[in-house]
């Protein structure tokens, strides 16, 4: 055999020795501390998302001494979602773990979340004054089939961002209606500047149009009116605006940060958590602002998106009650402000938002403004079992007219059609 | 003359091709030395401004990338020694050996090729949690001890050593074990090298299985700290490019240092004459 | 190929201790969780969870069939693999015979080739979402020299296969070089030099000698091919940023099944379309091993 050849061959086989007996002595599971009762956590917090959540699971530790906290992140919320399911099936799940609020209503019909009533009505739960100060649209999407299945943690809402050297050079105020966005967009248009900017899709966008005139997608007893005459006609004024320059959608950018850091577009429709992100994007001189969104027919919706704790069917009544003790922790005017100052988040209590120390914060951040002063528009979707599906046949239906120019009234007829479906086959 | 302008086209293709293959990677570096916006300018920006430098410290102090690098190499180590050696015996047996059943067997090894593995994520998690696994090295390694895709390519380079050599060692009272060993893999060296190549990269890069199956920061792998740049609020690019660099140099480095056994042919090998 | 003798029992014992150690590993992490899917294929209620299984039934299949999606997905697929893997399986080929010609910075040149096969998922992405855009992307600007107006590759439903198509040919390149160049590097320079005296030209030598004793080695790349690009999911993912295409227009089998399952939790409809996958995928695989006991030289 080739002199190098074999030296590698060895060379490997120690290689593996070695590793193997590394195996053997590294600390496989961290050891549980000897008194207090461990509540594990998984999240999908990353980077600095995750020092932040860190920080808080410190404080609750410090806080008390019964319950010991340890969170660990595992990826994205697609990842997240699929390490549950696999620890579901496999009776490995940990006390508590993070959910978008779509999953909730999926998770507690399979069996793998545990309903909270009991934690929230009991002596160390909720009073109606508490459960008050929470924002209602929050609470909503907690619930399922009448019960709570989850706490609310982290929170966001749509918001619009204006690049005010554009409107400065125009002579444009920053709109406050969508019938002003229309009268200016010709103006910006005949210089190539798209007024709007979406996401990838616009279907929150949409979902606000129809929650202003009053009407729901999907009502809470599971109603489906997709294709109602309003909600045709808010999707045919946004694919108007697309088809004669007035908006554009990021396409392959996913997000609208893209186009609006470039000057393309005047005006873009945002997650509030995303704000932050666009900070850093922006070239040192770029001048912009964020606001609410526009009334639409003289109302202002703007929908919520959260991710939220729930507490899983695997844990113990020990676990579960440490597990509701952080839950509530988390939830403290004092916590949820704390975790909106470091995240972009919004506090999802009442007292929180009003606080001398947020608002203090939001005069340091103005930017940030746009988001807590849109919570008393807020809303949230009825989620529902099946939520998952509506929303994967809701972005093909937009791209579907954003692409295809598929008519409004056709494609959310279809919508309307599939989700009535996924609704009774997820019964 | 001839031979030149040959030589030219080959080069000038050969360059052409190449210049497309290095776009990535030279953008991963570019992007990985500029500010968040000129990331995402358009038109874009082949060489940065000003050269970001902070990027890359940030980078690294994102996650625990030494704890992840020693991870990374034990497991792609273990994972690769271990398929080669379970790929060598099996090639061994279906190219040489005649056992009752080889066929079929053959067939069904290669038919669970044709699974798409989003498949066997689940089930094999279940697997491995029953055997109290979970979060250790044994579950990021011993799913992957087996390849029918190694046992495959090392069959069709143990099949071109001709069958007549194998009698003639037997007939010389050399045993099987022997002949595998200091005649067939001897041989089957630069194939032996690509499969392992290739199995060191899919291990490295390799993101979706030990993120599921571990637990705690502990025991995670490179690509996992990837992950600490998309966060919620959208992706830091500079610095997730930066971070993928430090992720993926050790393995072209790798390559170039391997280069020459994947090309070290039958030609200079004991077979001749 | 050789002895075609029954074996004897001593030699099938034989045969398999060395098959074992593999078979260990594929049996308990392969063959256990494709049966058990295949199995759930046929649960029509069920609860995934709890493993109880309430009725059995082929209704999963006849719901996928049915839903016009799956239809999509079946045809992008089939598409897919016919653009992909001749371009990939030839161009690889030409790719790997030129790097084998050159001395002068071939090592340079084959780790060039190589790099993309290492490079992080999302830089490739990227990069490629860069080369598709529509205003300032490098395809549009190359199409133009030759007079072709600019596509919305990425956005437009009729190119967004088309783009995937690209972008996977492109990927799989380094990894069909490698074993190329492998099997290249196998052939017997005496045979060349033995050709060489007969006076055949170089393009004669690479048609009657090179490709015919690489065979084995095209042979697997190819099966290799066709198998990968039936399942291709992560190219979708990547340059779609989690969607199957603009209006669903790069839906694949793989990335239906990824849905039915992770999405929807629709188990068993996501492990009959594996089922379906996987049927055809053997037949494909199937008609190619019939093929090369024709034409692969061992």
């Amino acid at each position: 055999m080739n002199q190098t050849f074999k030296k590698l061959a060895v060379g490997s086989a120690v290689a593996l020795l070695a590793a193997s007996s590394l195996t053997a002595i590294l600390p496989v599971t961290a050891k549980a501390a000897s008194k207090p009762t461990k509540v594990t956590v998984w999240h999908a917090m990353n980077g600095n998302y995750n020092d932040a959540f860190q920080d808080e699971v410190k404080a609750f530790n410090a806080s008390q001494k019964k319950y010991r906290v340890v969170a660990t992140g595992q990826g994205d919320y697609t990842t997240l979602n699929q390490k549950v399911m696999a620890a579901a099936k496999s009776k490995t799940l940990p006390v508590v773990s993070q959910a978008t609020y779509t999953q909730v209503p999926d998770y507690a019909k399979q069996g793998i979340v545990q309903n909270l009533d009991k934690q929230i009505k009991g002596k160390d739960g909720w009073s109606k004054k508490d459960l008050k100060n929470i924002y209602p649209g929050f609470l909503e999407q907690t619930k399922y089939d009448g019960h709570y299945y989850a706490m609310p943690f982290s929170a966001s809402v749509r918001v619009m961002l204006y690049n005010k050297t554009i409107l400065d050079k125009y002579n444009l105020e920053v709109p406050k209606t969508w019938d002003d966005i229309q009268k200016m967009a010709p103006t910006l248009a005949a210089d190539g500047i798209a007024t709007v900017g979406f996401d990838k899709s616009y279907d929150m966008e949409w979902d606000g149009l129809v929650h202003s005139t009053g009407n729901q997608i999907v009502d809470k007893k599971g109603h489906v009116k997709a294709d109602s005459k309003d909600a045709v006609q808010a999707a045919d004024m946004l694919n108007g605006m697309l088809d004669k320059g007035y908006a554009m959608t990021a396409g392959s950018d996913m997000y609208g940060t893209n186009n609006f850091v470039n000057g393309k577009t005047a005006l873009s429709f945002s997650s509030s958590a995303g704000v932050s992100a666009t900070k850093k994007a922006v070239p040192d001189d770029f001048d912009w602002g964020t606001a609410v969104v526009p009334e639409y027919q003289g109302k202002r919706a703007t929908p919520f998106a959260g991710n939220n704790l729930v507490l899983t069917s695997q844990a113990n009544k020990k676990e579960a009650a440490g597990a509701f003790a952080f839950m509530k922790f988390l939830t403290s005017d004092k916590q949820t402000a704390k975790w909106a100052e470091k995240t972009g988040y919004l506090p999802i209590t009442k007292k929180a938002a009003n606080s001398k120390q947020y608002n203090q914060y939001l005069k340091d951040n103005p930017l940030a403004t746009a988001g807590a002063d849109s919570l008393q528009y807020g809303f949230s979707d009825a989620a529902f079992p099946g939520y998952q599906e509506y929303r994967n046949n809701l972005t093909a239906t937009v791209d579907k007219m954003i692409t295809k120019h598929t008519p409004a009234k056709e494609a959310l007829k279809t919508l309307n059609q599939q989700t009535e479906k996924t609704i009774k086959d997820n019964k | 003359m001839k031979k030149t302008i040959k030589q030219v086209v080959v080069y000038g293709l050969l360059s052409l091709g190449a210049i497309t293959m290095l776009l990535p990677f030279f953008w991963m570096i570019s992007t990985a030395f500029k500010t968040g916006f000129e990331s995402l300018q358009t038109p874009v920006t082949w060489w940065p401004k000003h050269l970001v430098w902070e990027n890359w410290v940030n980078a690294w102090y994102a996650a625990p990338f030494l704890r992840y690098l020693i991870n990374s190499v034990i497991v792609a180590a273990v994972t690769t020694v271990g398929q080669i050696f379970t790929a060598i015996l099996a090639a061994f047996a279906f190219s040489k050996l005649n056992f009752a059943g080889k066929n079929l067997l053959f067939t069904i090894l290669l038919a669970t090729m044709m699974v798409p593995v989003e498949m066997l994520i689940i089930p094999n998690f279940v697997t491995l949690s029953q055997f109290h696994l979970i979060n250790t090295y044994g579950a990021l390694i011993l799913p992957w001890l087996g390849s029918f895709f190694a046992v495959f390519t090392l069959r069709q380079s143990f099949n071109t050593i001709p069958d007549q050599l194998y009698y003639a060692a037997r007939i010389d009272g050399a045993s099987d074990w022997q002949f595998l060993w200091s005649v067939l893999v001897p041989n089957a060296k630069s194939s032996i090298t690509a499969i392992g190549l290739l199995q060191v990269i899919g291990s490295w890069n390799s993101f979706m299985w030990p993120l599921i199956v571990t637990n705690s920061e502990t025991m995670r792998t490179l690509p996992v700290g990837l992950q600490a740049f998309s966060t919620d609020s959208g992706i830091n690019y500079p610095e997730l490019m930066a971070a993928s660099t430090f992720v993926i140099l050790p393995m072209a480095l790798l390559y170039i240092c391997f280069n020459k056994y994947v090309v070290a042919g039958i030609s200079n090998n004991g077979l001749k004459g | 190929m050789m002895n075609n003798h029954k074996p004897t029992l001593k030699e099938s014992l034989k045969g398999w201790l060395y098959v074992l150690p593999l078979l260990l590993i594929i049996g308990v992490f392969n063959l256990y969780p494709i049966v058990s899917s295949f199995a759930m294929s046929f649960f029509t209620e069920y609860n995934f969870f709890t493993n109880e299984v309430g009725a059995l039934g082929l209704n999963n299949f006849t719901t996928i069939f049915s839903d016009p999606t799956f239809h999509d997905a079946l045809e992008n697929t089939l598409i897919f693999v016919v653009g992909v893997v001749p371009v990939e399986v030839i161009l690889s080929l030409l790719i790997a015979t030129l790097l084998n010609q050159i001395k002068w910075l071939s090592n340079l040149f084959r780790t060039i080739y190589f790099l993309p096969f290492v490079t992080s998922v999302v830089a490739i992405s990227m990069v490629w979402r860069w080369i598709y855009n529509k205003d300032a992307g490098l395809l549009n600007v190359l199409l133009g020299w030759i007079g072709i107006n600019p596509i919305d590759w990425l956005n437009d439903p009729h190119y967004a296969l088309l783009a995937l198509i690209i972008l996977a040919i492109w990927k799989g390149l380094g990894f069909n070089i490698m074993l190329f160049l492998v099997a290249l590097n196998n052939v017997d320079q005496r045979i060349y030099d033995a050709a060489h005296l007969d006076g055949a030209k170089p393009l004669q030598q690479w048609w009657h000698i090179t490709v015919p004793m690489i065979s084995p080695m095209t042979f697997l790349v190819t099966v290799n091919a066709v198998i990968a690009s039936f399942k291709v999911f992560d190219e979708v993912y990547a340059l779609y940023g989690g969607q199957p295409g603009p209006a669903g227009s790069a839906m694949t089998l793989v990335y239906y099944l990824y849905r039915a399952f992770y999405e929807q939790n629709k188990y068993g409809q996501a492990a009959a379309t594996g089922v379906v996958l996987f049927i055809l995928i053997l037949l494909v695989t199937l008609v190619q091993m019939w093929f090369s006991k024709k034409h692969v030289h061992y």
